[in-house]
């Protein structure tokens, strides 16, 4: 944003002409019975080119009306796909409990828990398994302990062909 | 010009005690013989040859006269002149018997001409273009040159009028060979612009005009020409051999008989007025463009009576302490659906970069309603059956307290004319001012709270009015409000609440939402953003384009050292307006997201 290339130009004009095929397309907010919230995470692995951050997104339902969502690129390096899904599941999650506020503001009361869907077994896994919480942890917090000797220079890291 | 007031003397002969010399002036379209030397490329050729006089060079000191035999237009000082002699009366003589004469009044036609020639010297041998030109004024300097010979009357074709004002002079000179030389053009050019009164107002111009001009800007200039005081006109300013003449216009000009104008000729006015009668179609940037239109005059009172009747300040001396913020107007043109201009609007705004942290302001944060809580509260109402009415706050900030002392300068053209060194002390917030957003919410929330609303804790800008088992919800988007709930008499009861507090218009059904769109559907609601979407193409250029089936390519960008958009300025406005779009679009939110 801050220095558009050609390339970012030429992305934008994509887009618009998506948007010239689909002026009229709109969102339907349709009648629905239930006041259930449900939701969709996802994540592309190491999507950016130009420093493989993770872009992760979430869509939350109200019945059968979208009404919430996301798109955007992670803070962290995910060093897995499973690792950038958690992320974008945990993103999502938030949403959904704040929306969950909101109605409960609204005082509409929804009876379920509100269910996401993640395309990642390995996230599923993991938020349903405690014991993999630690392993995910070990993984980011080394990672950054890696980083921050090599940035202090009291550790090297070098090259060895195989 | 000599003139009753000065007992018959001209105002040249007051002011410089001697008679001004009329020696230069001849008679219009007389034969003539110039000294062409300087223009012959040998000395042997014929020293001269027969020329009609057609007037004075803007230029130099000199005359203009067209050559007979080489339809040239020679300058020179030294001419000799045979005033009797006329040598296009001789061809209207021997071509002009079955065409009855013009009458010598010259009435100007309704009609506009068909084709409006314009005219220039540089045309072909067989095709005299001085005639059309020369003829319609002619009849203003016949009368001119019979009673008042010695008059510099030329001077008179610089109003456009003239064809008009013969009537004054009409029926008191006896017809003489100038009349003839009319008749003549209206022969030779019979059904051409010579008939029509726009043509005759255009023919000053090819007088003072040396270059050749199109036919709508000769109509535009010799309007404006006429307005003008004559010292600006090109063909009198430097050569006018008599400083006498320069007073004809402003003798002409009061006469010009307006209410006698034809159609025509009060078109070609109403061009040059334009600027104060007919009604403002864009909007002015500054005051004193737009002081100049009645409309937005009368829009700045009206705010300014709005401003008065809300005792939104008071004057107080000014003391070097206070950080006086200025005041400017905006002007915006509020158009109707098929484009129809509805009204004039003014808004006074405050400059408010000049506010300093602290002193003029503290907190500024002002919330509004997410977009995640619209989305759910219409599906909510959909889901429920809900009406859902717009609101629409006037004026809205004014209705925000201050609790900081602001200082503002008198707005621009409404300064006390007693007391213009004041400055105005601000008691209720206004545009531009930083905390004005803040105290108009900190207004609305304390009133909302008052009468029964409870904020929700997630969404600041939701409000919500429970009774029983009746439910109202309020979404707020600065002076913009939303309410739906499910009984329809307890929201007619909270907008009769609100309306009490505030000057507040119940717009109906939502149906223009913060630019979305709001369209009831047989299973619901349909929310669009359709003139938006063709707003950025028409912003970005793209509104041809070939429209494409996905927003974002499938293949994997590589690094390139990129060169970088020349418009950086573009592309944000655009990403911008494309980020908002997501508000309707999850489709693109991915695409959107990937370009920032």
């Amino acid at each position: 944003m801050h220095a558009p290339t050609d390339s970012h130009w030429a992305a934008v004009k994509r887009i618009l002409r998506y948007l010239r095929g689909t002026t009229s397309h709109g969102l339907h907010i349709t009648r629905s019975s239930s006041f259930a919230l449900h939701g969709f995470t996802y994540a592309d692995w190491a999507g950016s080119v130009e420093d493989n951050k993770s872009t992760g997104g979430y869509l939350v339902f109200f019945g059968q009306t979208p009404i919430s969502w996301k798109s955007g690129k992670q803070r962290t390096i995910a060093r897995s796909s499973t690792e950038a899904e958690y992320k974008a599941l945990a993103d999502g999650i938030v949403e959904v409990i704040w929306l969950q506020y909101l109605l409960t503001d609204l005082q509409i009361l929804s009876a379920s828990a509100p269910i996401i869907w993640c395309d990642n077994l390995g996230a599923t896994y993991l938020s349903a398994n405690p014991v993999f919480h630690a392993c995910t942890k070990h993984v980011e917090v080394d990672y950054h302990f890696v980083r921050d000797r090599v940035a202090k220079k009291e550790i090297q890291i070098r090259f060895i062909s195989s | 010009m000599p003139t009753l007031v000065l007992q018959n003397t001209s105002p040249f002969e007051c002011l410089f005690r001697r008679t001004p010399d009329y020696n230069f002036l001849h008679t219009f379209g007389c034969l003539c013989f110039l000294f062409l030397r300087p223009y012959h490329a040998y000395k042997l050729d014929f020293r001269s040859s027969p020329c009609v006089f057609l007037g004075y060079s803007s230029s130099h000191l000199g005359y203009r006269c067209l050559d007979l035999k080489s339809d040239r237009i020679y300058v020179s000082r030294h001419v000799r002149f045979h005033e009797n002699i006329f040598p296009f009366m001789k061809s209207e003589q021997v071509t002009s018997s079955p065409v009855p004469p013009t009458p010598p009044t010259y009435l100007p036609s309704l009609n506009p001409p068909p084709s409006f020639q314009p005219t220039t010297y540089q045309t072909g041998p067989n095709h005299n273009p001085i005639l059309p030109s020369a003829a319609p004024y002619q009849p203003t300097l016949l009368p001119i040159d019979s009673t008042t010979p010695s008059s510099p009357s030329h001077i008179a074709i610089l109003s456009p009028y003239a064809c008009l004002s013969n009537d004054h002079y009409a029926g008191t000179g006896s017809p003489s060979p100038d009349a003839h030389v009319l008749r003549s053009a209206a022969t030779e050019q019979p059904g051409s612009a010579a008939d029509h009164p726009s043509s005759a107002a255009a023919s000053p111009v090819s007088t003072v005009q040396t270059s050749p001009s199109t036919a709508s800007a000769g109509l535009q200039l010799c309007v404006d020409l006429s307005s003008y005081p004559l010292q600006h006109l090109p063909g009198t300013g430097h050569t006018s051999p008599c400083p006498a003449a320069r007073q004809h216009p402003m003798v002409l000009r009061p006469r010009q008989p307006k209410t006698a104008l034809s159609t025509a000729t009060a078109a070609t006015s109403a061009v040059s007025f334009s600027r104060v009668v007919s009604p403002p179609s864009r909007e002015p940037l500054v005051f004193n463009d737009a002081n100049k239109y009645e409309e937005w005059h009368s829009a700045m009172r009206e705010e300014i009576q709005a401003l008065r009747a809300n005792i939104t300040w008071t004057l107080v001396s000014f003391h070097p302490s206070m950080n006086v913020v200025g005041s400017r107007w905006v002007y915006k043109i509020k158009r109707r659906s098929d484009g129809s201009i509805e009204r004039y609007k003014a808004c006074m705004v405050a400059k408010g970069f000049t506010q300093q942290e602290g002193i003029d302001y503290s907190e500024t944060f002002s919330p509004v309603i997410k977009q995640a809580t619209i989305r759910l509260v219409f599906s909510i109402a959909v889901s429920c059956g809900w009406k859902i009415h717009q609101l629409d706050i006037h004026n809205a900030f004014l209705n925000g307290v201050l609790d900081e002392e602001v200082y503002m300068k008198q707005s621009p053209g409404f300064v006390d004319s007693a007391l213009p060194s004041h400055v105005c002390r601000w008691h209720k917030s206004l545009y531009g001012l930083k905390q004005a957003p803040r105290a108009w919410y900190t207004r609305l929330n304390d009133f909302l709270l008052s009468i029964g609303f409870r904020a929700s804790k997630v969404d600041t800008s939701l409000f919500i009015f429970s009774v029983g088992v009746d439910i109202c919800y309020l979404l707020v988007y600065v002076d913009d409000f939303l309410l739906t709930g499910s009984n329809s008499f307890l929201l007619q009861r909270l907008i009769q609440l609100m309306s009490s507090e505030f000057k507040l218009r119940d717009l109906g059904s939502v149906h223009y939402f913060l630019g979305i769109e709001v369209q009831s559907t047989s299973m619901g609601l349909m929310l669009r953003q359709h003139k938006y979407i063709l707003d950025i193409l028409t912003r970005a250029g793209m509104l041809s384009c070939k429209p494409v089936d996905t927003p974002i390519s499938t293949s994997k960008a590589t690094i390139m050292p990129d060169p970088l958009f020349s418009d950086a300025t573009l592309f944000r406005q655009i990403m911008g307006a494309l980020q908002y779009l997501t508000f309707t679009r999850p489709d693109i939110c991915f695409a959107v997201n990937r370009v920032c």
